[in-house]
């Protein structure tokens, strides 16, 4: 998932990659990292522990998304790049989840 | 731009020697980077060493299921091979996600790694940047920041890495460097892209002239233990 200013030929302001393995509705390993947020994509392994054998739901996602997002500092502009990481990593999870990954490639406005 | 000469290598051990002999060299694949750094002359080297020549061009099946990059293939064929759509679509994605098709088509997997910051201070010469010039400061703290880092940022530097696609390189993505001091050994590299805090204008954990990365290897999409 990208996220920015225009569809078309602009650097993200935050980017989102998952991966994701459930059976029997619980996750079994997830792999997830920002982009745009920091000088290289950021990954915490830490905060990814907390969602292997959980349940792949919403409550889950967000306290993921605290996790990984606790240590975030803003500088005077930035500051809403922390609550859009924080809900692009959950709605990223959820179509994961879903098994419905957004394509990059399709720019349609539905 | 500055004055500069051009030449094309033959061979990695070629450029690799060109590197460790020129300390202004620099490689050039796609350009789509290098050429607008030059343009600003926050790029300057004394020498350009064109690299397309180099046989890097192939995407090659490895023995453990997984998919061997050569550094040079583009980002439209990665996007669009066959073997990555299917294995990895996700890779796929986030190429697509970045540039314009003609981008695409030029710029490379190596180089995608490697491209520096889109910060607008890093690319003006006229004002102060400590990723550019260590020491000189950093006006994007005070500055326009509204694109720039949330995490993992030190008082010196807070750049965004521009790469799209580089947010596989935490997952699935092994660049592998060649190493000039160790007689081309290759290793691989989880950690492709580094920061150090007190020196944000070392990118790489070789020092720039001195390293090389010929492949980025893709592990089997259904190891997950091979992932890094």
């Amino acid at each position: 998932m990208k996220i920015r200013d225009r569809l078309s030929y602009a650097f993200a302001l935050v980017s989102v990659a998952v991966l994701i393995k459930i059976d029997d509705r619980i996750i079994q390993q997830a792999l997830l990292s920002l982009g745009s947020v920091a000088h290289k994509a950021w990954r915490d392994k830490d905060a990814e522990t907390l969602l292997v054998g959980a349940a792949p739901v919403r409550a889950v996602f967000k306290r993921f998304a605290d996790r990984l997002l606790d240590s975030a500092i803003a500088q005077e502009q930035n500051g809403f790049k922390i609550e859009l990481a924080h809900r692009a990593t959950v709605r990223c999870l959820e179509q994961a989840a879903a098994g419905t990954p957004q394509s990059q490639a399709n720019k349609r406005i539905c | 731009m500055k004055r500069f000469r051009y030449m094309k290598a033959v061979s990695v051990r070629e450029a690799i020697g060109i590197l460790a002999a020129e300390p202004g060299a620099a490689l050039m694949a796609g350009g789509t980077n290098l050429v607008d750094l030059m343009k600003y002359d926050v790029s300057t080297p004394t020498v350009v060493v064109d690299i397309n020549g180099l046989p890097l061009h192939d995407i090659t099946e490895q023995p453990d299921g997984g998919l061997r990059l050569g550094a040079l293939v583009s980002n439209a064929d990665v996007a669009y091979d066959p073997r990555i759509t299917e294995r990895y679509p996700l890779l796929s994605s986030a190429i697509l996600a970045g540039a314009s098709g003609q981008l695409r088509n030029m710029a490379t997997v190596g180089g995608n790694l490697l491209q520096r910051t889109r910060c607008s201070y890093f690319y003006d010469v006229q004002v102060r940047c400590n990723k550019r010039e260590p020491g000189s400061g950093c006006p994007a703290k005070t500055g326009l920041n509204r694109g720039h880092a949330i995490l993992g940022a030190s008082p010196l530097c807070i750049a965004t890495h521009p790469s799209d696609m580089s947010s596989l390189s935490r997952h699935w993505m092994q660049p592998s460097w060649w190493k000039e001091r160790v007689a081309y050994e290759a290793f691989p590299s989880p950690s492709f892209i580094v920061f150090r805090e007190r020196v944000p204008n070392a990118t790489q954990p070789l020092s720039l002239g001195k390293s090389f990365s010929r492949w980025i290897f893709l592990p089997c999409p259904h190891r997950w233990d091979t992932a890094i």
